[in-house]
This record gives structure tokens, sequence and C-alpha cells, in this order.
């Protein structure tokens, strides 16, 4: 006889893996392959991606069991218990950063792409501002249905990397790939640096783990998350090379978006695919964005306890809609980008990662003070 | 305070609104007393029939009942036997004993004693007929319903190939005799509630005991009995007040005229309500994926079924987008056409005065109108106007160069598409949806579209029915559950319940240990 049990399960490892798969996958992927390619030389990007998949999987690996340390509460929680309050507040106040500045990255940079492929005329203010806006009605709901929302959307994002895959492959000039292996370590480092900078955003299974069944599952997962976002990224960094040559990518913006464009359906019962493209691509970056405001509202209300969640959405709003047009330009943008990622480290990796030790350093004590 | 106040007053207190007997109120031992007050409590209605009798045992009675709803086949035999020698078998019983040998004698199943007025009147009220014999303080109430209703005809809005022709009526006891036809279990159980301060509609909750999961049984009741209306007209009004979010477009609580559906669902481990009154019966919990589904899926070759489920999944997609992709492709992003069907839609286009936008709306909202006025005009006709209406107004508007031949074409096809959905209020939801969707696209083209897709799916992905995520088992991943939902795997294949509906008993299918189905 089955315990009666009704209503809502538990988020399960691979929906979680699906998550940190949409969380990762977002505007990064797009512009990966000019970054690489204009790092490295050749093909030897895959190099890095490899590599900086390894890293950010170890990385991953570690925020997840600061994670599974924090048990059932809120990783803030957990954190004030361990560092006191203030110290806390601090830190949720650079993660507020972070995520606010992670989610305006992204609205600013799907206003800049949209503006580059679908709209010549509209303003680039108010594209960004209808998609914050979507962005502000999906953290009025629960944390639980954005989650769902993953799980809904990253199989479309799949099916369309595939659709690319099958018919791009005509183009790919395997010529373009070789020669290997002729990039230096300095310029494969730098490379490397890149890819994990388009990977960070892992660090949100602190904040969700709580939703899962069974947190122990919890690296298992993260790791799953990331192979699937380094696979995508391989595939889209193998073809825009394959197809446009070392050189050609590294003058092209956006190089996966371009990948789109070359793709023609026998028959030519659809043209310029790249639109179609970017508009699936538009729901995860959606996801990534939304994650990223929901968990700078939880970060805020951490540290403002009286206020309630969406106050603190509404408060930040307009502050997220200036930080997203800031940036004058590209060069500007891409400064943004860079700030951002290292607060990310900093913040989001190697504050929770710094807990794991202390916390196993507190405990050691705990049981010697114990005996 | 003036009078005025002091009325207006004692109307604010819901109780005093309600029926005017006091509840708990029983009876007296005077017949009289007991006739008086039936008639003050109707006020003597031309339908109320009493009929002063002397028993064969020499007791003074009368014999209560509303004329139309009572069986009168039934009123005959009860007289009979009351007026006959088989009461007489007791020369000296007194009205007490009569009354218990009445209910023994009478050739009636559904007989019982009650002191209550309360009960009683309702029960008369709800076509029983009641017995009152002087110096009694019971009357004897008889089951003898018994009145005109529609026979049952296939169902008007389901319509399927193959299957069961046979429809819910208006009649609640056919409609449970249907859902029991099917379902011959002794764990079927039927729980009946009273909806409604004054009209007091029989409410039939329906499930399968073991199977459904009890939390779940529970909460529906707790919703059913926090109405609080004085008439809960047909099953909307019920499917509006215990709805989760009565905000949303999407219906939460699915309706059906079909007891194949009703009792599939109940099988499945779903709550029916089957309500008095109104053929459309209500199934609960819900997701998304039930409005695709329809039960001729199940009595046809599972490929076909998958195919056709995949149909409806696209026909859906169709009806909610095409006119908003179409004014996209339009407006913003002509390059995304193939530069042939690019040239041909432009030569089509000229001379049309407005934007893709305004053409659109234009022959949207007639396709909209020429549906309702459809419905209620009589059938014959309505049909013929469906027909005409569209092919006449359509060639019309092209040959007076209102809208171009594709836009006729667009609106056609979504509105083929959105019939081909097997719900009827899910439909009307995607109609509805189809024109925000249409504004969006106007405003920001494909990104518009994408953004309302978005939108729509923030909505769904947050929406339940009775606690059960609505977009399972799609966005609560349950794989196992993937076998019932887009592709309908073979029969014998459908071991499991759906898991979402987290049932006591999950197995269809008993597998023995080699893994071979014994049935």
């Amino acid at each position: 006889m089955k315990t009666a049990y009704f209503g809502e399960r538990p988020v399960t490892p691979l929906e979680m893996s699906m998550t940190i798969a949409s969380m990762l996958i977002g505007v990064g992927v797009l512009t990966l392959p000019r970054t690489l390619a204009s790092a490295t030389k050749s093909f030897d990007g895959w190099m890095c991606i490899v590599g900086a998949g390894i890293v950010a999987m170890l990385l991953g690996v570690l925020v997840s069991r600061t994670a599974i340390k924090a048990g059932n509460q809120p990783f803030l929680d957990y954190a004030a218990s361990l560092i006191s309050r203030p110290l806390a507040c601090l830190l949720a106040l650079l993660q507020l950063l972070y995520f606010m500045g992670f989610s305006a990255y992204e609205t600013r940079a799907i206003a800049n792409i949209s503006k580059q492929y679908l709209f010549d005329k509209t303003p680039v203010e108010y594209i960004a501002l209808a998609f914050f806006l979507v962005i502000v009605y999906g953290v009025s709901g629960s944390r639980s249905g954005l989650l769902r929302l993953n799980v809904m959307f990253l199989p479309a994002v799949l099916v369309v990397v595939c659709i690319v895959v099958l018919f791009g492959y005509r183009w790919v000039e395997f010529g373009n790939l070789e020669p290997f292996f002729v990039t230096g370590l300095p310029n494969l480092l730098k490379g490397m640096k890149e890819v994990v900078f388009s990977l960070l955003g892992f660090e949100i299974i602190l904040y969700y783990i709580m939703f899962m069944g069974r947190p122990e599952k919890a690296p298992k997962a993260v790791v799953g998350g990331i192979a699937i976002a380094v696979a995508v990224d391989l595939i889209i960094y193998q073809l825009a090379i394959g197809i446009f040559s070392n050189v050609g990518a590294m003058n092209i913006v956006y190089p996966a978006v371009e990948l789109a464009k070359e793709i023609q359906f026998p028959g030519n019962f659809f043209e310029r695919f790249e639109s179609l493209f970017f508009v699936i691509w538009i729901m995860t970056i959606y996801n990534t964005a939304v994650m990223g405001f929901d968990l700078a509202g939880e970060c805020m209300a951490f540290v403002f306890k009286r206020m309630p969640k969406r106050v603190c959405h509404l408060i930040l709003a307009p502050i997220a809609m200036i930080v997203c047009m800031m940036p004058q330009n590209l060069p500007q943008f891409n400064i943004l980008g860079d700030l951002i990622s290292y607060l990310a480290i900093s913040a989001g990796i190697l504050v929770p990662c710094g807990l794991l030790l202390l916390n196993g350093r507190k405990k050691g004590e705990g049981s010697r003070e114990g005996k | 305070m003036t009078e005025v106040g002091l009325i207006s007053m004692e109307h604010k207190n819901p109780v005093e609104r309600g029926p005017k007997s006091a509840p708990g109120q029983s009876l007296s031992a005077s017949l009289k007393e007991n006739v008086q007050y039936i008639k003050d409590q109707l006020q003597s209605p031309g339908d109320l029939l009493i009929k002063s009798i002397m028993t064969a045992a020499g007791n003074k009675a009368a014999v209560v009942c509303i004329e139309g709803l009572v069986d009168k086949q039934f009123q005959v035999q009860i007289l009979q036997s009351l007026l006959q020698e088989k009461l007489h078998i007791n020369e000296e019983a007194d009205s007490e004993t009569t009354m218990s040998v009445a209910g023994e004698l009478l050739p009636i199943q559904d007989d019982r004693k009650s002191n209550e007025w309360d009960d009683i009147m309702l029960s008369i009220l709800s076509g029983d007929t009641a017995i009152f014999i002087e110096g009694v303080k019971e009357a004897l109430l008889l089951g003898s319903k018994g009145w005109k209703s529609r026979a049952i005809e296939e169902p008007q809005t389901e319509s399927i190939i193959r299957g069961p022709r046979d429809g819910f009526t208006e009649d609640l006891r056919t409609n449970t005799a249907l859902v029991r036809r099917r379902i011959k279990d002794v764990n079927l159980r039927f729980e009946s509630f009273r909806i409604g301060r004054r009209a007091r509609k029989e409410v039939v909750l329906a499930y399968l005991h073991g199977v459904v999961n009890p939390q779940l049984v529970v909460e529906v009741k707790r919703r059913l009995e926090s109405i609080d209306i004085d008439d809960a007209e047909g099953s909307g009004y019920i499917e509006q007040w215990i709805t989760d979010r009565y905000w949303s477009p999407y219906p939460q609580i699915l309706n059906t005229e079909r007891p194949d559906k009703v009792a599939g669902a109940i099988m499945q481990g779903r709550i029916a309500l089957i309500v008095d009154g109104t053929p459309f019966q209500l199934i609960m919990p819900i997701t998304l994926s039930s409005f695709i589904q329809s039960p001729e899926d199940y009595y046809q070759n599972w490929i076909l079924s998958s195919v056709l489920r995949l149909l409806r999944v696209v026909s859906a997609f169709m009806a909610l987008f095409l006119p908003g992709i179409y004014i996209a492709l339009l407006e913003y992003h002509h390059g995304m056409l193939p530069s042939k069907l690019a040239f041909s839609i432009a030569g089509a286009r000229e001379g049309v005065p407005f934007p893709a936008v305004v053409e659109t709306f234009l022959m949207e909202t007639t396709l909209e109108l020429l549906r309702e006025a459809g419905i209620r005009l009589p059938k014959p006709i309505g049909q013929t106007i469906g027909v005409v209406g569209g092919l006449v107004i359509g060639e019309a508007a092209v040959s007076a160069g209102i809208v171009s031949p594709v836009m006729v074409v667009v609106v056609a096809v979504t509105a083929i598409a959105s019939f081909a959905i097997p719900a009827y209020g899910f439909a009307i939801s995607i109609r509805l949806l189809r024109f925000g969707i249409m504004i969006a696209a106007a405003v920001f083209g494909l990104y518009g579209v994408v953004l309302a897709l978005i939108v729509n799916c923030i909505h769904l992905a947050n929406l339940k029915s009775f606690g059960m995520a609505y977009t399972g088992p799609l966005a609560p991943l349950r794989l196992q559950d993937w076998r019932d939902f887009i592709i309908r795997v073979s029969v014998m294949d459908m071991n499991d319940r759906p898991s979402i509906l987290e049932t006591m008993d999950d197995v269809r299918i008993k597998s023995d240990k080699q893994g071979e189905k014994s049935k």
C-alpha cells in the first residue's frame, strides 16, 4: 500500500540537469566561436572548451557540495550561520549584483541581436523593455514554475541545434579544421577563460537545490547540465570553424546565428533560418535571464528581511533596466560582460567553496571539542 | 432608524433569506396540522397533490406529492395498496404499526421514514411521495421519482467515429447509471452532495476507491463544500467555483458529454462530478494533454491514434499562432519567405488597402462572428450559414479587394485547425489567445510572437489543476507517462496509471515474474 501523497513532487536530478543546462546555454554560445577563434589558431579551441568544461565541472561539484551541506535551509541562511549575518549580507549583496547584472546583460544581448537580425527600426530600448517586462512577469509566478519552464524550453533549443547540425554539415570544409595543435599554451588558457565565462551560472544550484527530492544527487545533476552545455558549445564551435574557417569566425559578431543563416532547406520552402533560430534561442536566453533575476530578488529578500519578494523584484527591475542600457557600444557591452563574469567567479564560486572549507574546519573543531 | 432600514438589515442575514422552515423542526401528531403546514409552506401551488384517504386499517391518512415529478403508475399502486385489504391484517392496528406495515407492504423498494420537515419537504420537491397518518409523528417517504426526460442520444459536442454513441442526459440517475454500467467494480463510489441553498441541486462525486488518491478526494470535497450560492446552474457554476485559478483562460477542469470519457477518467484515478440537470459532467484533475486526447484514441490502432494526436498538437499550435505569424512575416520579416512565395503574396496583396494587421483582424473577427451566428441560428440554417457565409464572404471580400486571397486561406486553415481540437472549452481559449498573439505580432513581429509564447508558457507552468502541475507529463518530466501523452503506445504496453495522478494502485496490467503479461 502506498502512502497517500498528492501535489508537487520534488525536482528529479534529470530536471535539475536540464535547469542547469538552460542556465548555461545563453548568449555566451552565440559569440563563443568568435572569442575562441580570436584567442586560438585553427580548430584548437576545442581543447579550450573541453578543458574549461572539466574545470567548470570540478567547480560545479564543489559548489553543489556546499549546497548539500546547507541542507534544508536556504543557502544564505546557512552562510549566515557560518560567517555571521553581516558578512552573509555582504555576500548576498555581491550575489545580488551578479545575478541582476547577469539578467541585465542577457537582456541587452537579446536587444542587440534582435536589432541586428529581426528589426531595423525599432529602438533597442523598447526591445529590451518588452523582454524585461516578460521577465518580471516570469518571476512573479512560482519558482517551481520557472523550473518547469526550463524543462519545457530546453528540448526545443536542442532540436534547433540538431537542425542546424543536420542541414549545416553540407557546408563544412574539413580543411578549415586543420592543422591541429598549433596554439600555444598562453593562448589556450586565454581561450579557456572565455569558455569558463560562458559556462558560469551553475551557482544557481546553491539556491535551487531546495527543490530537489534527493539533494545528494546534486553534483551529478550539475555535471550533467554542464556536459549538455559543453556539448552544445563544441558542436556550434566545430560547425562555425568548419564553415567559416578561423579567420571568418573571428570577424563575425554572432557566428552561431550566422551559421543558421547558411542553412538552406531542400526545396527552399523556408529562407533566412537564422531569424527562426534566434527566435527559438530567445527562449533559452529568457530562461537564463529570468532565473538570474529571480535569484537577485531572493538575495535582496535576504538582506531586507521584511520586504516581500515581489516588492524586491519591482525595486530591482528599474535598476536592472538602467544597467542594461548603460553600455553605449559593443566594447562597453563586452566590458560589462567581463565584470559580471569576475563577479560570478568571486561571489558565486570562490566564496561558496571557501564556505565549504570553513564548514569542514568548523566541523573538525566541533568534533574535537565534543571529544 | 426608519422601518426601511430595519428591513434591509434583516435581509443581510443569509439564513433569513434561506428556506422559510426553521431547520430541525419536526412533525406534529395531527394529520390536519401537517397537511396545513405543507400547504402553508408551498402556498398551495397548482402542482401540489394532496389526497386524503381512509386506510383499510381505519386510519386517516394523506398522500402528498408534486404532479409531474412522480410516476403516475406508482401513484395508483400506492393508493391501491393503502386502500386494499392487504393492510387489513391487524384489525386493531394503531397508527404506528400501520405506518410500519405500510412501509413493508407497499410495492416500492425505496422507502424510508422521517420526522424532519426539512428532509420531508426536500423529498417531496425532489419527486418523492410522502404519506402522513393521523397520530403518527413520522412521514413515510416513498421514492416515486419519475418524470419526462430526454432519451439517451449521441453527444452533440463530441462526436467520434468509432466508439459508443450514448451521451449523458439531464437526468442524474440516468447519468450515474451510464457510468455504473461501464464500471462494475464494487469500489466505484458515488457520494452525493446537495449544492445551492435554494435549488438544492444534487451533485454526485464519482471515483474509484482504492485507486484514486484520498487526498485528492478530500480536496475536491472541501472545495465542493465551500460552494455557497443560491443555485449552482449547470456544471459551469461548480466548475468555476472550484477551479484553481479563475483568472486563467485555460480550463482546469474538463467537461464532457461522453460517459466513456468519464468512465475512462475514473479508471485512471481521476474524479468525476456528475451534476443534476446538465449533460456536461466534470472531470478533474486534468493536464494540458487531456485536451488533445479523444476517447477514440483508445478504440483505434495505437499508431493511427498517435499520429492523430500529433496532428491535434500541430493544429492547436496552428490555431494559436498562424494569424500571428502571418502578420509577423508580412509586416516585419518578408525576407523569411521564399522569394517566389513572397512575390506571389505581394502580387495578391496589391490593391488591398490595409496593412496585414488590419486585414487579419478584420477577417478573424468576421470568422468569429460567423461562428457565433452559426450557433444561435436553428440547426439546419446554422450549418448553411457556416459554409455559405464563410465561402461567400471570403470570396466577396477578395473580389472587392478588401482582403487578399492568402488571408482567406490563413483564416480558413486557422478555423479548421481549431475545430480539430477535441475539447471545445480549450478551443475557445485558443480562439481568445489568438487575438493576443496577433497583437503581439503586430507590435514586435516574430519577437513579439515568441515573447507571447513565453508568457503563455509561464502561465501554463504556474497553472495547477487541483494541485497537479498542468503541464505534466512534459514539465514535471515523467517519462513513464509519455506512453499515453502525445504518442499512445499499444494497449499491452500501457502498464501503469498516470504517475502524475499519484494513484494508490498504479498497476493496470499485471505482469508475472517472467515479464509476460498474464492478460
